[in-house]
This record gives C-alpha cells, structure tokens and sequence, in this order.
C-alpha cells in the first residue's frame, strides 16, 4: 500500500516530504539480514541466518509483486545497560505504510500490527511501532536478536519499493515518549496542506451559499472544486499522519481516498470547458476518459485480493493515464492562452497546476520551505489558482450583477418611456374608422405611431421606427413625438413636417435614425403621404408606391416627396413597422413582404397576431384605418 | 445570436478593362459592422473610383446595419469621386433598400455580373 499512499501524495501534491528514518531513539544500526518467504524457525536465535542477504544502508528490496509477499528480517541489537523498569521493542519502517509485522526478540514474540493471511488485514502504520517485552526476554548490556516477521499486501507489492528499517529495544516509556513525539511531528508536517485545505474548502461552500442559484456555471463549478479537492487533501493528510488509522483497514481507506477524489478531477474539464467557452467534445471526453481509466486502475488494483497479473499493468495505466490527463488539462490551458485567447489570467494561473505536477511526473518536484515547514509546489499552485479564481469569478459575478441591476432599472425606464410612444386611446375622427395593434419585443423598440386631429377637420397620422433598441431609442422616439406635436400646431404639409422633423434630428446628432411615414386625410378623402424610409402603406391590400427618401436623422436635406391619393369610401388603409415584414423564423425566414402583403386586409389585431406567430423581433405596429365605412355613412 | 461580419476585397477588370474593387461582406450587417465595414471602406485608396458591395454571403441586415450602409454612400456622395453599386441582396433587402433611399445613391443589381456589366 506504500505505492498506492504515496501516490495520494503525490497527485495532490500537498503533503510535505516526509522525514527520513528517526533520530534519537533508534541505535545505531547493526547488521541487518533479510529473506524472502515465511518459516516460523526463523524467529529462534539459534538459526544460521548467515547466507541470507544484508540490507544494504539499511535497505531491503520489497517483496516481488508474484510472491507471496512474506518477508523475514533479522539484527542483533544492543540492549544498553543499566535499563530499569519495563522494556520495548521499537520497529521503524519495516512494513512501509501499510501491512503486517510481527516482531519477536530473542525467539520470544512481542507483539503483532495488522492480520496475516489467509485473511490479511494490513492498517495504515505509523512509523513507529513499540511492543512491551516480557520481563526477562532481553537483559540490559546484552546482544539480544530481534527478528521481524512482514508481510506486504499484493497493491503494495505492485511497485516493490524497498524498505528502510531500523530497530530499538530501550525502556518502554522512552519508546513511546519517541513514538509520540514522532506522530506529533508527522501531524505537524501535514499542517501545511491540512490549513489551506480547509480555508479553500469554507471558500467553496460560501460561494455557493452567497450566489446560490445565481452564480455562473463557471463559478459553480469553481465553487464545487474548491470542495471536492480540499475534502480529499485534508482526508489524505490525516491518513499520512495515521491519525485515521485505528478506523479502517488501509484498503478501506484507499477506496474511500478515490471516492472523495472522483469530483475533483471529474469536475476539471467541465470548468475548463466552461470557463474557456470551448465547444470541442473529443478532447473533452478523452479527458472524462483518462480520469476514468486512472480511477478504475486504482480500484481495481486496490481491490485486488491476490497478486494477479493483470494488476502491475493496470496500475502503471493508471498513472500514465493521470499524467496524460494532465496534460490534456495543460493543453486546454495554452490553447486558451495562445490560441483562443479567452480568459487567459485563467489559463495561466490554472496552468499552475497541471506544470507542478508535469514536473513532479519527470522527478522535478518543488518544495518551498518557510522556515522548517515545507509546501510542496502543487499545494502552493493549489492555493495560488483556488484564490486567484475565485477572486476573478466573484470580481466579474459581481460586476456582472451590478450590470444587470442597470440594465434592468435601465429597462424598466425604456418601458416607460415607450409606453409614451404610443397612444393609450385612438382618439375619435370624424369619417375614419381607426384600429391599431402594438406588440412590443422583449428588447425595448422604437416604434412609435400619433394619430392628431387637425384644426381643418383631417387627420394626421405618423408612423415611424427610430433605428436600435433600449433607452436610447425609446428616448430618440419621444423627441420626434414632442417635436411632431409641436408642428402638428402649424398646419403644414406631411412633406414638410417630415422635413422639419429631420432638421431637429439631425441637429441631436445622437447618431440614431428614424424611418418615418406621414400622412394627411384630409375630410373628402385626399391622402397626402411623404416617406422617410418607411414602409409605404397599403390600401385595399395593394401597397402605394412611394418615392424612396432617406430616414431622418441622416443627411440634412432629405429628398422626400408627396404622394396624393384620393381614397374611396370605405378603403382601408393599412400602416406597418417593420417588425412586421422582418419577423424571422427559428430557421432565419422572414415574414417578408409578399406575407404582409397577402394579410395586408386583415385587421391590425390579426396582422400584428400572424407576424408574431412567424417570429417577433423587434416591435411590431399595425395601423388600420377604413375612410367613411359605411356605418358611419348611414350615421 | 448573430453572426459576426467579414469583409474581403478584391479586384476585378471590366470587360472595358476598367479596374473595380469589390467589397465582399459575410454574415450579418448590425451596429457591431461599423468598425469593420467603414475601415474596410476607408481603406481604399484614393485612387479607386468603383466599387461594388457584395452582399451575397450576407444573411441578415438590421436597422443600425442599414444606417452603416448609408453612411458609406454618403461619404461616396460627398467625395464625388466614386460611383458605388451593390449586388447580391436578396429580394426582400433589395426593397429595404430602395425604400430608405439607398438606391438614390448606389446602384442595385441582382448578381455581380449584372453590376459589372452595367459598370
């Protein structure tokens, strides 16, 4: 299990390298002996272990991944003299992080950690193990053989790293003074990933208790990062301190490690994707892929009960598949950063990551010491990419909502005014049936529609559509309506109030246009029209030609001309926006001008109804209005 | 969501041997073509005096885009040095665009071998 630990440690990078063997306590060392394979006589003093192999500075090879994992090691200590009290036996790393030892002095056992098989049961160790020796087993100023009977489970034969030994027999206070004096200092070591951890795991729930429903998809997933990958940092950093141990076996708790890292590295590609606004999907699922062959290589190998061959494979897939995920990760950093050129703040500061561990993968891992504490390079990059996100995400959330509280106050205003563009009542003419359907888009328009009864007894009616959306436009809309009430007071021809009109505009030069249709009817029927850019009339279905002029607000001297009609009784006159004639289907179509012309003697509620069936986009006015229909005649 | 504009230019000969730029403009024509389609436009040089718009690969064009348009051919007008036309619109925009006035001030044909043979 060492192999599969220190791969915990590793991909998260954030435990500091641990210290090498002990100090004080443990004597210097004598020869040591190893032998693989187990016999029970190897326990006796008496045996010839001459021709087994010596550790080499106290380095033994571990057992071979098709072996049956059994290990015996042998040394003849010194037991120092004038010891009183209660003695020990103190074994410092010979069953790595997890596994079985059982530890015999002088032929006499002196105590066991961990199951043997047949049904083996290997714990996450500390690296110190102390027995009590029975009075009498060791006598102080003596050589006394200490003989470690070890077994290595098949996940942490996968690698076979060897192990480092060494053994102490000394009164037993003293050795457990040093034992625990040794975890205090493992505990301490795992302080460093263990503080950031969770400060960027409380980051992580408060983005999602502060945003909530409201947060972006990429800070929602930045949030659930920041979760998942401290949850795993932290739980890992406990184990490394053995302070888990007494709670599960160790392959309980190497299951559970993958579990808890699942979301973490499942998460990553979404928020790359997201973040960089990327639509490939192959290199997406090939990342999803590499995260889940690494993740099943693990557990399988961990589950595995007996050393079966397909597990030393296995195993090194999974790594190269972390790695190759990796540098998928990377990739989509600099394709961001280089190539898209989107977010790249974020693509160099997540880079962090991914080159901490590239170089940890080639033998080139960082370590930051601040004073006697170390910090990895991948728990710095952590920290450094964790804040540094969160910090921009919560920074554009928020300008993002200030933006929106704008737009929104600013729309509301927009509404308002446009309320104003068009009449709350169609006012009584005398001979002139008049109906009017107005249908605003969801953006804020332009359209705008006056119907004013003359002094004379006509009627003047204007149509028109100031060019872009919002405010701005329903604000360009009130003034040609203050202005067009201002002329309606002066009697003067369509040509000329269109004329006027444009002169006022093109003096706010605020850069907007306005097509505008103006028309005079007078009691005995005679239409006079002058056009700026809008859509002409239609009368009885059939549109009336008109000369085509620039809207207003463009050139100072536009080129209007009047057009004269003489309408029957009874002749209908139908007036649009160009909300009607360019609504759009899902597929792109536009309603067009064949489709109004077809509807053109419909009413103004069914014709502004019909073009907002096809596909509103932008306002949408109808103006009807039949000349003496014939109620009106029999009045 | 509209698609974002392009502009290209190219030359071709008349059959009178008359050299004219062609303007070719893709996607769709809004307020967001401004910078694109007036430093497209303001990068001719002096020397060209014929150009033609084609809008043939242009799906879409709002009001804002109309405007931009008309700002072109006014700045032409002004000049008085360079004769624009347009080819490549659609029926419906063909009738846009003469009924804002635009064919006052270029010349509209239906493809671009009808505007080069009527240059």
């Amino acid at each position: 299990m060492r192999k599969s630990a220190l791969f915990f440690l590793l991909i998260a990078g954030l435990v500091p390298p641990r210290p090498l063997l002990a100090q004080a306590v443990l004597a210097s060392q004598p020869v040591i002996r190893y032998h693989y394979g187990d016999n029970p006589a190897w326990a006796a003093p008496s045996f010839d272990d001459s021709s087994w192999a010596v550790a080499v500075n106290s380095e033994i090879p571990g057992p071979r991944f098709h072996s049956d994992g059994y290990l015996w090691i042998r040394a003849r200590i010194h037991v120092p003299s004038g010891l009183a009290g209660p003695l020990g036996v103190q074994t410092q790393g010979a069953m790595q992080d997890t596994g079985v030892e059982q530890v015999f002095v002088n032929g006499v056992p002196a105590g066991q950690y961990g199951r043997f098989p047949p049904h083996g049961e290997t714990r996450l160790a500390p690296r110190m193990l102390t027995f009590a020796l029975s009075a009498g087993t060791a006598q102080p100023g003596t050589m006394a053989l200490v003989a470690v009977r070890v077994w290595s489970s098949p996940i942490s034969r996968v690698t076979a790293s060897p192990i480092r030994c060494a053994f102490a027999i000394d009164r037993l206070p003293v050795l457990d003074t040093a034992a625990r004096s040794d975890l205090a200092t493992a505990f301490l070591a795992t302080l460093p990933p263990i503080i950031p951890s969770a400060l960027l795991l409380l980051l992580g729930i408060a983005l999602l208790v502060i945003f909530g429903r409201s947060a972006s998809p990429e800070l929602r997933l930045n949030a659930l990062w920041l979760i998942a990958l401290p949850l795993f940092l932290i739980a890992d950093s406990l184990a490394t301190a053995k302070l888990v141990s007494p709670y599960a076996t160790a392959r309980e708790w190497s299951i559970l490690f993958i579990i808890i890292l699942i979301p973490s590295f499942w998460i990553t590609a979404p928020f790359l994707w997201t973040v960089f606004g990327f639509r490939d999907k192959l290199f997406r699922a090939l990342a999803h892929a590499t995260w889940i062959v690494f993740v099943a290589g693990l557990l399988l190998t961990n589950l595995a009960q007996h050393p079966a061959s397909w597990a030393p494979p296995l195993y090194s897939i999974a790594w190269h598949s972390l790695t190759l995920f990796n540098v998928i990760c990377l990739g989509a950093d600099l394709w961001a950063l280089f190539v898209v050129r989107r977010n790249r703040t974020i693509a160099a500061v997540l880079s962090l990551i991914n080159i901490t561990y590239l170089l940890d993968w080639a033998g080139l891992p960082l370590t930051l010491y601040i004073g006697p504490v170390a910090f990895h390079s991948q728990l710095v990059a952590f920290v450094i990419v964790g804040v540094t996100i969160t910090a921009m995400l919560v920074h554009r959330a928020v300008t993002g909502w200030r933006t929106s509280q704008h737009m929104h106050a600013e729309f509301a205003a927009a509404r308002e005014v446009q309320r104003r563009l068009v009449p709350a009542v169609l006012p009584q003419i005398d001979r002139l049936r008049l109906r009017a359907a107005y249908l605003p888009a969801a953006e804020v328009g332009g359209d705008f529609y006056q119907v004013l009864p003359q002094s004379d007894g006509s009627a003047l009616i204007v149509v028109g559509d100031v060019s872009g959306k919002g405010l701005k436009a329903a604000m360009t809309g009130t003034l040609v309506l203050g202005a067009l009430h201002s002329l309606a007071q002066e009697n003067l021809s369509p040509v000329q109030i269109l004329s006027r009109l444009n002169a006022q505009l093109v003096a706010s030069s605020d850069g907007s246009f306005v097509t505008c249709l103006c028309a005079r009817i007078a009691p005995d029927g005679t239409l006079t029209l002058a056009n700026a850019g809008h859509l002409p009339p239609y009368r009885n279905g059939e549109e009336i030609p008109l000369e085509s002029a620039l809207p207003l607000g463009i050139a100072p001297h536009t080129a209007s001309s009047e057009s004269i009609v003489q309408l029957a009784a009874g002749d209908t006159l139908t007036f649009l926006s160009d909300g009607v004639v360019e609504a759009q289907s899902a597929s792109g179509e536009l309603f067009g001008f064949d489709r109004t012309s077809a509807i053109a003697m419909r009413s103004a509620e069914e014709i502004a109804r019909a073009a907002q069936a096809f596909g509103q986009q932008d306002d949408i006015t109808v103006l009807t209005l039949t000349f003496a229909p014939a109620e009106v005649l029999r009045a | 969501m509209q698609a974002v504009t392009t502009v290209n230019e190219r030359t071709v000969s008349t059959t009178s041997g008359e050299s004219i730029t062609l303007i070719c403009l893709r996607g769709d024509i809004s307020s967001a073509s401004k910078d694109v389609l007036l430093n497209a436009y303001h990068r001719l040089g002096n020397t060209v005096s014929r150009v033609l718009l084609d809008f043939t690969a242009v799906d879409y064009i709002n009001s804002s885009g109309i405007a931009i348009i008309i700002q072109m051919l006014l700045e032409a007008g002004k000049a008085g040095t360079r004769t624009v036309g347009i080819f490549g619109l659609s029926p419906h925009f063909q009738k846009v665009f003469t009924m804002v006035g635009i064919s006052k001030y270029a010349s509209l044909h239906k493809d671009e071998a009808a505007a080069l043979a009527a240059a």
